[in-house]
C-alpha cells in the first residue's frame, strides 16, 4: 500500500484543523480542543432547522477573553440549547462544559481575530485567514459534525427512511428522480439508492468495518447483493438486498416498459433468501443476517413523463404495504423484517 | 504492567465516548486504543512502552487481549456499566479512575489518548473505526486474511512511510506536530484513499 505524498499534502494544506495550527499556533490549536466538542453539543441538540438564520461558535485563543459584550447572553450548560435556540445563535466556549449564548449571530470572521471560529449556515464552515471557508463533509447530513449514530443496523435504516429516503433529502437519493414532482425515477435508478444508503451507514452505523457495494463483492457470480456490512471484532455479517418499486424512464426520457410492483419485492425477498443459503457455505465462521430495503416509488395512473396525476393517485400507495409470500422473515431467523422506503412525491 | 495500562485505556476511552456517544462498543475501545498507540509510536516512543500488543483479526481489526480482559474486569467489578453494546463509566468505577490517573506512567498515556478520543469530534465518529482498518498494516492483514502480531519490525517498516509523509505532509509543524492534527490528517488520508478505491470500482 503505497503511501500518496502528494494526496496528504493536499489534505494538510486545505483541511481547517491542520490550517488552524498553521494560522494561529499552538493557541489555536487549543482553541480548537474546546471548540470541538461544543459544536458536536450544538448539533447534537438543536435540530437544523431551529438554525434557520445560523450558528456561530468560538473559543478564543486566550481562554480568559470575552469577545463580545455579554449583555443579552446567558451561561447556559448544553442541554439547555435545546430550548432556547431558535432561530439564530452565537456560542462561546466557557470552562467546565459550560457555553455563553448570545440568541443572535455575532458576524464570525470579525471574531476570528481573537477566536477560532466555527459557522454554520446550511453547512460547515470554519473562519480561515479572514474568510468562510467550507468543511468537507462526506455524510447526508448538513453538518459533518454532531451526527446521530446507530448501534444497530435496524435503527440506522429506520433512521434513513425517515429523514433521507421519504422526502428524498439525502442529495445523492434526489438523484434517482427524472421530474420535478417525483413521479418517475430515472434510468436505471439502482446504483443511486445503493450508493446513497451506504453512505448513510457509512457515517452512522458503529463499530462497523466496512460498508461494502454490490460491486465490490458477490455472494456468487451470480447473484450479486447490493450492500454488505461487516463489523470491527464480530464474527456478523449483514447483506443487504436493496430493489425499488415504481415506473422509471429509458435513457431518452421516454416512459420504460418496465414498471416494478409488489411481484418486484417479493423476488427480491426470494434473491436474498437464496442469497442466504449461498452465504453459509461461502461464509460458514460468520453469522449472516439478510435485510430486503425496497425504495417504494409506486404511482397509480402514470403514463409519460410530463403527463399529471392526481394528488391522491400520486400517494395511492403511500401506507399500501407489501405482501411477501413466503413471509421469509417469519420461516427463517436470519431474515429481517423487509424495510419499505416509501418515497413521497411532490403534492 | 500491561494489565493495569490497558485497565486505565478502557476506562479512559469507555468515559470520553460516554460522554460524546453515550458510551463505547467493545470494537471501538480496541480501536481508538490501537490509534492512541500509534500516535505514541508517532511521536517517537518504541512499541513496548505501550505496555501491551496487538493483533489483527483475520477481517484486519486490531484486537489486545489485555484491554478484552481488561474489559471484562471492570465490568464484573462493577465499574464500568454495560448498555446493551455500549460500555460506560459506572459511579463506583470514577473513584478508582482518579487513583489510576494520579500515577505517573498511566497519565504519561494521556498524551495519546486524548488526541485517539477527540479524533471521534472531528470525523464522523463510525468513520474512524473504517480509518484505522485502512492503516497500511491491518489493510495488508485484512487482505491476506489471516490473523497476525502487529507492531513488528515488519509491521513498522510498513508504517514508517505513513509516519514520515505525514511529518512532510505537517509542513513547519512536522518537527513536533500536534498529536490531534495530524491523527485528524492521517485519518482523513486514510479514508479517502478507501473511498477511491471504491470509486473506482463504484462509479
Amino acid at each position: 500500500l503505497l503511501i500518496d505524498l502528494d494526496a496528504m499534502k493536499a489534505i494538510a494544506v486545505q483541511l481547517y484543523a491542520p490550517r488552524i495550527g498553521q494560522q494561529y499556533g499552538t493557541a489555536g490549536v487549543d482553541a480548537l480542543r474546546r471548540l470541538l466538542p461544543a459544536v458536536h453539543e450544538a448539533h447534537r441538540r438543536v435540530a437544523y432547522e431551529r438554525l434557520s438564520e445560523g450558528l456561530v461558535v468560538f473559543a478564543s485563543l486566550d481562554p480568559g477573553d470575552a469577545p463580545l459584550d455579554p449583555s443579552g447572553s446567558a451561561e447556559v450548560p448544553p442541554m439547555e440549547l435545546t430550548p432556547r435556540v431558535q432561530g439564530a445563535a452565537t456560542l462561546q466556549v466557557l470552562t467546565d462544559n459550560r457555553l455563553r449564548l448570545w440568541p443572535i449571530l455575532a458576524d464570525p470572521v470579525s471574531l476570528a481575530e481573537r477566536a477560532v471560529v466555527y459557522h454554520f449556515a446550511g453547512t460547515d464552515h470554519f473562519v480561515l485567514n479572514g474568510q468562510l471557508d467550507a468543511v468537507p463533509n462526506p455524510t447526508g447530513f448538513p453538518s459533518a459534525f454532531g451526527l446521530p449514530t446507530f448501534v444497530d443496523l435496524d435503527d440506522a435504516l429506520a433512521f434513513y427512511s425517515v429523514n433521507f429516503a421519504r422526502y428524498s433529502m439525502c442529495e445523492i437519493l434526489a438523484r434517482c428522480w427524472h421530474d420535478d414532482r417525483r413521479l418517475f425515477l430515472t434510468n436505471k435508478p439502482e446504483a443511486i439508492m445503493r450508493r446513497s444508503l451506504a453512505r448513510h451507514l457509512r457515517s452512522t452505523l458503529r463499530g462497523h468495518e466496512l460498508v461494502e457495494t454490490r460491486e465490490e463483492q458477490n455472494v456468487d457470480e451470480s447473484h450479486p447483493v447490493d450492500i454488505k456490512v461487516t463489523w470491527s471484532l464480530s464474527n456478523r455479517l449483514a447483506l443487504i438486498e436493496v430493489k425499488w418499486l415504481g415506473d422509471s424512464v429509458n435513457e431518452d426520457g421516454t416512459a420504460s416498459q418496465t414498471r416494478y410492483r409488489d411481484a418486484r419485492a417479493r423476488e427480491g425477498a426470494q434473491q436474498l433468501s437464496d442469497y442466504l443459503d449461498a452465504n453459509i457455505a461461502r461464509a460458514p465462521q460468520h453469522v449472516t443476517q439478510g435485510y430486503l430495503v425496497v425504495f417504494d416509488a409506486r404511482r397509480r395512473g402514470l403514463r409519460q413523463p410530463g403527463e399529471g396525476i392526481s394528488e391522491s393517485d400520486a400517494r395511492y400507495y403511500a401506507n399500501r404495504e407489501i405482501e411477501y409470500d413466503p413471509d421469509f422473515h417469519q420461516i427463517r431467523v436470519d431474515f429481517s423484517p423487509p424495510s419499505r422506503f416509501y418515497l413521497e412525491p411532490v403534492t | 504492567m500491561s494489565q493495569s495500562v490497558a485497565t486505565y485505556d478502557v476506562y479512559f476511552i469507555s468515559a470520553q465516548l460516554a460522554v460524546r456517544f453515550d458510551g463505547a462498543k467493545r470494537a471501538e475501545i480496541h480501536s481508538v486504543a490501537y490509534l492512541a498507540c500509534l500516535l505514541s509510536l508517532f511521536d517517537g516512543k518504541s512499541p513496548d512502552w505501550w505496555g501491551y500488543g496487538f493483533t489483527s483479526t483475520e477481517a484486519g481489526a486490531p484486537y489486545a487481549v489485555a484491554l478484552d480482559d481488561a474489559l471484562e474486569l471492570l465490568t464484573a467489578s462493577g465499574s464500568l456499566a454495560r448498555h446493551g453494546q455500549l460500555f460506560a463509566p459506572a459511579e463506583r468505577g470514577r473513584e478508582f479512575f482518579e487513583r489510576l490517573s494520579t500515577l505517573p506512567s498511566l497519565a504519561s498515556r494521556q498524551r495519546y489518548l486524548d488526541p485517539a478520543c477527540g479524533v471521534t469530534l472531528a470525523l464522523p465518529m463510525p468513520t474512524v473505526t473504517e480509518a484505522v482498518v485502512n492503516e497500511p498494516q491491518l489493510h495488508t492483514a485484512s487482505s491476506l486474511r489471516r490473523s497476525r502480531p502487529l507492531l513488528g519490525d515488519l509491521g513498522l517498516t510498513v508504517l514508517q512511510p505513513h509516519f514520515e509523509g505525514l511529518r512532510s505532509a505537517m509542513g513547519e509543524a512536522g518537527d513536533d506536530p500536534d498529536l490531534l492534527i495530524s491523527a485528524i490528517v492521517w485519518l482523513t488520508y486514510l479514508l479517502e484513499r478507501a473511498r477511491q478505491v471504491r470509486s473506482d470500482v463504484v462509479d
